[in-house]
């Protein structure tokens, strides 16, 4: 007690201090944005006007904090982990917890105590049961409250087995739900397998965990998603769940209880995002509730950025279907280097708590655990007040009598509902039950909150683990879908104590609601159940939107070894509706090929079905199976031709990956090749090669000669024959690939003979890059075909030793090098023989750094620097997205400024392979047909590899292809400095720095379309990406010269809701507009009706009129504007 | 702080009964297991395991045994683990398995390896002992180039925790099968074998107000000390027996157990000194019974080592004082703890935080400071195992008020 007071004396005039020098510091010059003084970090933060920000607790108290979390007292939980991120051998651990209280009108907390400590790394903390739980590397632990002053004690692993590999992912985000679970998140690199008294329970990978403490009973609450780096998670006053994630930076819905592998079921992830995926780093999730802040905030989300230095906050919708969350302006942007807000959560006298970790480094994959600028012995907590109201009185709910507590149900905060309830949970539960029931009985029936209040009931016999049938049935049945939805939720948890839950979930799969049909699916995959496959089919029954369907397909996976054996043997049936079986079996994919051969035998599969499903057999059948859908693809006569070219892709896809082929006559498809759609007839002649029909090989080869064909058709040609193979292909090949046949023939059939007789291609390809391309053509294919082969760069690097390539093609082929990120030292050579510059290995020791970042700080622009960034030759943007738009396969770079220190952008962009960003692992794989890939290991399974590189997105490889893998390395590639003067790289280091900081290379929160395509005019083919700049403005005159007349430029907006959507144009000089193909009037303000779905807009520029004028476009907030919509981003 | 030594009391109490039961259980299964000189153990297995690093009763138990003799132990317990090593990763969504187990355990190069599997096997239920069994074996195979001498131990108990937790009568039967199964794998390849599955149940069958496991089935520290001594006796080793009579002041002492050795005695006055060399350090609820005949008349005091212990009476003295605390206890705990930082130490390298391949650069340089850490803990362990003198002086003092 003695040492709090002292303590406290010291902090008070420590404050006293702070509050004599402020003005004056003030007065003098600018801020210290590295100042250590709590008033000059306090003075930085700008807060919406009426807003105040006062500090609550600093150093000695708190450090480093990780977690707030008040317990049902208003009392303040404060998680400190100054040994962050890794403790040395021999360290003592000393991480802690402590808690404040009594707050005084300055925000100060005047009492703080130590409730535990002696803690290595701990990253999640919740206050209850008695005491405090703490997620520590693999354990969950409970420490209990004692009688006195004194710590908690009875130290007790709760659970263990969590993985610890990387501690920014370890056990986080702590929080109780509405149901009593205790909720706690895992990132994305731990791998835990925790004993539970129900057995074990594995999870690889990024979730949510939900515990109910008071059985110790563990399950898997949320994977479906991607959640890398989930670190903020809320439940609104409805119970429906959201989470922020850092990475990637969005805003997501949480469909609950989907515990697929994300390795294996990928491509099965539904629409959840609420924002696009953006530069935000979030960190912290709140949503504001409370009468202490204004009316039109309520229902806010709140979420730290704590790269950009800011508190952010969203207005939520909600559609009916999906959640929408539109930035508003910050609650806190702060101009102070250390501040970064990492947890937010609503107090009980209704201000906005945040926690600051206070660090100049915070992430420790790029910067050694133990940087000297790591700040081990600060840390700051804060509180957002309204200056103009007073604070809410703090409820009084511990010991208060039940029947009191039980009113604290009604209240308008969020946080004392949820904190009635945990105080009753850790009541005798006998006596709260009665007292429940009579509270529900005395509710008035004409209360405009009544649902609130019946669902408020409902949570709180889950939070005294009782059930209550009656009740549940009511909300079940409510007139609000929201409680509909809520209480289904609950089926779900109680589907052991109910009887008849599979029963009761079917007849609500009907429901009219599409998000209470969510729900019904999410109960159901908690019921280990053929009947409850069925039951959930008949949400189909209603219009299906993708979220259901995903949610729909998952419950037949996972299910599936209970239902299909019955469905076998008959003794399941879907109530007999082809529908619903069509849909199952379709989930379960290969397994269910059989059955839906059957189905097709005896007509039973629905029309609108039909063509998906023979799509099916024809990719995972068996050799008979396909025999069927190629019978309907050549004959059939009520599919479209898109549908035929769809079962001829995956006939030719199971040829190559799977080596299975239909039976019977495979020579009737040539009557397609000369059919008018060129996607139906390439298909058709590409099936022609993979199926080996050498009585096609005169046709094939004409198809491959004829100038007139469009480039499809002929592509396709030479991909046939390469596929027939054989001496006989390889002098066709060779006689196509010889001068005298176009340029673009000659470089089809060079790349094919690659796979035939390297040495021939190579010879053809020196004579080819011998002359400098034709305009508009560009060889750049041709190296790519070289550079897939095993000992193709050396082949090809040979023969351009001896015969030089003309200057343009070398230029091309360094490019492509540069593009895809591979490393062939001797054709590099040789090509920059010919470019005209020899490139020397870059060394980077401390003095070259240390020049290299003065040379940054006196002289780099990032006006140039944006320039030499956006050089289509570098190729940035093929792996990198500002903003969003731009590739995905290296990381988005928006705030990279913010979050990495001068010394390893230098050290990524000079020696890239010594600095691999986390997610960005490469992997390189050799076939054993000598084909070679190089990418990002996106996922791996038993049977397959999926890489994403620059050029392709994803590529999928077979297990049983690969003769060789490596993994390691960055994709990013060397030499990439090698075309630019230290000027010029000074420029680009500077503009990577300024990229997220406050000022104008801050990617903006604006909607502004970045992602844009340009032609020479609108009718043009060969559509070319380019971005728009940092500032949102897209440059025409880096499209054409400015002699040039017209450029046509175009973008995508995809409506998720339907109705008017306001556009602002920067300026309309010049401009003409088209909407889906339409004309309309370009307007500076533009409101458009829209339907949902994408739809593109062209804008084409008459560059007389505009000259090099920018364009940029927005989706602007305007009343009325109902309608929600987003740019298409990407590369 | 309360919890503790409610902790003690369970320990002893539960111990108490253990003794009862093991003679009858085991009687004609005790085997004959030893450690030599520079043996490396190993344990290997789940949870179990895992957490055991923590509490270490057995390999205190077997560390007094072989006073001052280097005999290392390593843990590598998984949370979760199969016998096909299934919770074991390589730090990137890639589980490893018994390819990870495989390359660790014939790094350690151990010579004799205690394995603890089946619990998590067995919420599958008894149709999957064949294919715990068949997967068992293949481990062995695994292991089989190190040659080393295997123990191996079977699932424990389910602890009832009374409801809402689960009922676990059904699993326990099926625990039960589990043991049976296992100990007639390890009989057929006649490889040492420890039930840890009867000793708890009947020790809660004894006493319910026993507190076993955290969560039913993962151990308290009670729980170890009972498995541990389990363990220790089904091993073959006897009872730590320490008893020393001396026939009035200043006559001659008998012994009635091997560990104790008169080093000397002492008679002045009204005080007997008596030094003894102890073959090994007593641990919970083993005591050291001293009896003194032909005391004076009152109460006599008795200290070890200058530290009062308790006080008697002559006549109880004449009967044999049972001595449950006092300095050898203290530095089996000591040993105890020595052995937890040591396991602590290894499993943070083994296993350390941020174990992530990318951050290997960062923490490389720490594996260095570890193994110091490990060594100097061992030498530690080593010598508070050794054998020390120790003096017991018995005066004529008043009572304790």
């Amino acid at each position: 007690m003695k040492c709090c007071k002292t303590a406290f004396l010291t902090a008070l005039t420590a404050w006293c201090l702070v509050i004599w020098s402020a003005p004056v510091a003030a007065q003098k010059s600018p801020l210290n944005d590295l100042s250590d003084d709590p008033e000059v970090a306090r003075q930085l933060m700008q807060l919406p006007e009426g807003f105040e920000v006062q500090l609550v607790a600093s150093e000695p108290t708190v450090i480093n904090p990780i977690q707030i979390n008040f317990d049902a007292r208003g009392r303040l939980y404060v998680l400190c982990v100054p040994r962050y991120p890794q403790i040395l051998p021999g360290q003592a651990p000393n991480d802690y917890v402590v808690m404040l209280d009594d707050f005084d009108k300055t925000g100060k907390a005047r009492r703080s105590r130590v409730v535990v400590d002696g803690l290595m790394v701990p990253t999640g903390m919740m206050p209850g049961d008695g005491g405090v739980y703490v997620g520590q590397a693999e354990s969950l632990l409970h420490f209990r409250e004692g009688k006195g002053t004194g710590k908690f004690g009875d130290k007790r692993i709760v659970l263990s087995g969590f993985g610890t590999a990387d501690t920014h992912h370890t056990l986080n985000t702590f929080r109780w739900g509405p149901d009593s679970s205790l909720y706690f998140n895992q990132g994305v690199y731990i791998h835990s397998t925790v004993e539970t008294p129900y057995g074990p329970r594995q999870l690889f990978g990024g979730c949510i965990w939900q515990l109910r403490t008071d059985r110790l009973k563990l399950e898997v609450f949320d994977r479906s998603i991607l959640p890398n780096n989930t670190w903020g998670h809320a439940f609104d006053a409805w119970g429906q769940s959201f989470i922020a994630s850092a990475w990637p930076g969005a805003l997501n819905v949480v469909l609950p209880d989907s515990p697929l592998h994300k390795n294996t079921q990928q491509e099965l992830v539904p629409p959840l995002k609420m924002t696009q995926i953006g530069a935000e780093r979030h960190c912290g999730l709140e949503i504001v509730s409370g009468r202490h802040l204004p009316d039109d905030w309520q229902g806010n989300l709140l979420t730290g950025d704590f790269l950009s230095h800011r508190v952010y906050r969203y207005a939520m919708t909600d559609d009916g279907q999906r959640f929408h969350a539109k930035p508003l302006p910050p609650l806190v942007v702060s101009k102070h280097r250390k501040f970064r807000p990492i947890d937010i959560k609503m107090g009980p006298d209704g201000a906005i708590y945040i926690a600051d970790l206070y660090q100049q480094i915070i992430q420790h994959n790029q910067v050694d655990f133990r940087d000297p600028r790591r700040d081990h012995t600060r840390g700051r907590i804060w509180r957002v007040v309204r200056k103009d109201r007073p604070l809410l009185e703090i409820p009084k709910l511990f010991n208060a009598p039940i029947e009191q507590v039980l009113d604290h149900l009604k209240a308008p905060e969020q946080w004392t509902r949820l904190n009635a309830k945990r105080t009753l949970a850790e009541r005798d539960r006998k006596t709260v039950a009665p007292a429940l029931a009579k509270w529900v009985n005395q509710l008035d029936p004409k209360d405009a909150d009544l649902q609130r209040h019946l669902l408020e009931a409902l949570w709180t016999y889950q939070a005294i683990d009782q059930v209550d049938e009656p009740l549940l049935l009511r909300a079940m049945r409510s007139e609000d879908a929201r409680l509909r939805a809520a209480a289904t939720r609950v089926l779900g948890a109680w589907h052991d104590r109910v009887p008849d839950a599979i029963r009761l979930l079917g007849t609500q799969a009907a429901d009219a609601n599409p998000r209470v049909r969510l729900e019904v699916v999410g109960a159901l995959n908690r019921i280990p159940s053929a009947q409850a496959v069925s039951a959930g089919m008949r949400a189909l029954d209603a219009t299906v939107d993708p979220l259901l369907e995903f949610s729909l397909q998952k419950l037949a996976i996972l299910h599936k070894p209970l239902w299909y054996p019955e469905f076998q043997a008959g003794r399941l049936t879907f109530d007999g509706n082809a529908r619903h079986t069509a849909f199952a079996l379709k989930a379960i994919r290969g397994d269910a090929v059989p059955t839906l051969v059957g189905l097709l035998v005896k007509n039973k599969v629905p029309p609108e079905n039909r063509a998906e499903v023979l799509q099916l057999v024809a990719l995972l059948g068996k050799a008979e199976d396909q025999s069927l859908a190629l019978r309907e693809m050549v004959e059939g006569s009520q599919i479209s031709v898109t549908d035929r070219s769809r079962v001829a892709e995956s006939l030719a896809q199971a040829a190559r990956e799977r080596k299975v082929q239909p039976t019977g006559d495979l020579d009737r498809i040539a009557i397609y090749f000369s059919h008018e759609n060129a996607r139906l007839a390439s298909a058709a002649i590409r099936l022609a090669g993979v199926w080996k029909l050498e009585a096609q090989r005169e046709r094939l080869n004409e198809w491959a000669s004829n100038p007139k064909a469009d480039d499809q058709r002929r592509e396709a040609a030479v991909s046939a024959l390469v596929d027939l193979g054989g001496k006989r292909s390889i002098a066709q090949l060779a006689r196509l690939s010889a001068e005298g046949q176009p340029y673009e023939v000659r470089q089809q059939a060079i790349a094919g003979l690659t796979m035939l007789h390297l040495d021939e291609a190579a010879r053809h390809a020196g004579d080819l890059l011998g002359k400098a391309p034709p305009p508009g053509k560009d060889p750049s294919n041709l190296f790519a075909a070289f550079l897939a082969r095993k000992d193709g760069s050396q082949s090809l690097a040979k023969i351009l030793h001896q015969q030089q390539p003309a200057t343009d093609s070398a230029k091309i082929g360094l490019r492509v090098l540069v593009e895809r990120g591979v490393i062939a030292v001797e054709l590099q050579l040789a090509m920059q023989k010919a470019a005209g510059k020899i490139g020397e290995k870059r060394q980077l020791d401390a003095v070259e750094m240390k020049r290299w970042i003065a040379l940054v700080q006196s002289q780099g622009d990032p006006a140039r620097g944006e320039a030499v960034f956006r050089r289509s030759t570098l190729g940035c943007y093929q792996c990198h997205a500002l903003g969003g738009a731009g590739g995905r396969v290296g990381p988005d770079l928006s705030a990279i400024g913010t979050s990495a220190q001068l010394d390893y952008l230098i050290e990524s962009i000079l020696l890239p392979s010594k600095v691999v960003r986390e997610g960005y692992t490469t992997a390189h794989v050799t076939t054993k047909d000598g084909r070679t890939f190089s990418g990002i290991l996106h996922r791996e399974s038993a049977k397959e590899v999926v890489l994403k590189d620059p050029i392709r997105d994803e590529v999928v490889i077979g297990v049983s292809d690969i003769d060789e893998k490596r993994v390691g390395g960055s994709l990013m590639p060397d030499g990439l400095d090698q075309s630019l003067t230290d000027a010029e790289l000074a420029d680009l280091f500077r503009f990577l720095a300024e990229l997220g900081k406050p000022g104008p290379y801050s990617i903006t929160h604006r909607l502004v379309a970045r992602r844009w395509e340009f032609a020479p005019d609108e009718n043009a083919s060969g559509w070319k990406p380019i971005y728009a700049k940092v500032s949102g403005h897209l440059p025409l005159g880096e499209t054409f010269a400015a002699d040039h007349p017209t450029t046509a430029a175009r973008c995508q907006v995809d409506v998720v809701t339907a109705g008017k959507i306001a556009l602002h144009l920067n300026d309309i000089q010049g401009i003409t507009l088209r909407l889906d193909g339409k004309a309309i009037s370009p307007q500076p303000k533009m409101s458009l009706e829209l339907a949902r779905g994408v739809h593109t807009l062209i804008f084409s520029v008459d560059r007389r009129v505009r000259k090099d004028l920018d364009l940029r476009l927005e989706l602007a907030e305007s009343a009325g504007a109902m309608g929600q919509a987003r740019f298409v981003d990407g590369r | 702080m309360p919890p503790l030594g409610h902790c003690i009391r369970a320990i002893v109490a539960a111990l108490g009964i253990l003794l009862a039961y093991v003679p009858v259980a085991t009687a004609g299964d005790v085997l004959k297991f030893e450690l030599k000189m520079g043996d490396r153990v190993l344990f290997l297995g789940n949870g179990f395991v895992e957490n055991d690093q923590g509490h270490a009763y057995l390999e205190t138990r077997l560390q007094r045994r072989y006073p001052g003799q280097a005999i290392s132990f390593r843990y590598m317990g998984w949370s979760g683990d199969t016998v096909l090593g299934s919770a074991r990763t390589a730090g990137f969504q890639v589980p490893q398995g018994l390819a990870r187990l495989e390359k660790e355990s014939l790094a350690l190069k151990p010579t004799v390896i205690f394995l603890a599997y089946g619990m998590n096997e067995s919420f599958a239920g008894p149709q999957v002992i064949a294919d715990f069994l068949r997967d068992y074996d293949q481990l062995l195979k695994t292991l089989a180039p190190l040659k080393a001498r295997l123990v191996i131990l079977s699932p424990t108990y389910h602890e009832d925790l009374g409801r809402p937790f689960p009922d676990p009568s059904e699993h326990n039967q099926h625990l039960e099968q589990y043991t049976k199964a296992l100990k007639k794998f390890a009989d057929q390849r006649k490889l040492a074998f420890v039930d840890l599955f009867h000793p708890p149940a009947t020790a809660k069958k004894a006493d319910g107000e026993l507190r076993l496991t955290t969560n039913g089935i993962l151990l308290t520290q009670a729980g170890y000390a009972l498995a541990g001594q389990a363990a220790e006796q089904q091993l073959g080793f006897g009872l730590n027996y320490w008893e020393v009579t001396l026939d009035g002041p200043g006559k001659a002492a008998s012994v009635s157990s091997a560990i104790a050795k008169i080093v000397t005695i002492e008679v002045k006055g009204n005080t007997v000194r008596l030094q003894t060399n102890d073959a090994r350090l007593p641990l919970a609820p083993e005591v050291h019974i001293l009896r003194i005949t032909g005391l004076q008349p009152g109460n006599h005091l008795l200290k070890i080592d200058g530290q009062e212990i308790l006080h008697a009476s002559a006549a109880d003295w004449n009967k044999g004082v049972r001595i449950a605390k006092g300095p050898m206890f203290a530095d089996a705990e000591k040993l105890r703890e020595a052995i937890v930082h040591r396991n602590q130490l290894f499993y943070r390298r083994w296993r350390p935080y941020n174990d992530h391949s990318r951050h290997w650069g960062f923490i490389g340089g720490d594996f260095k400071l570890y193994d110091q850490e490990i060594a100097a803990q061992e030498n530690r362990i080593a010598e508070l195992s050794a054998v020390r003198t120790r003096t017991y002086e018995i005066t004529r003092a008043e009572p304790p008020k």
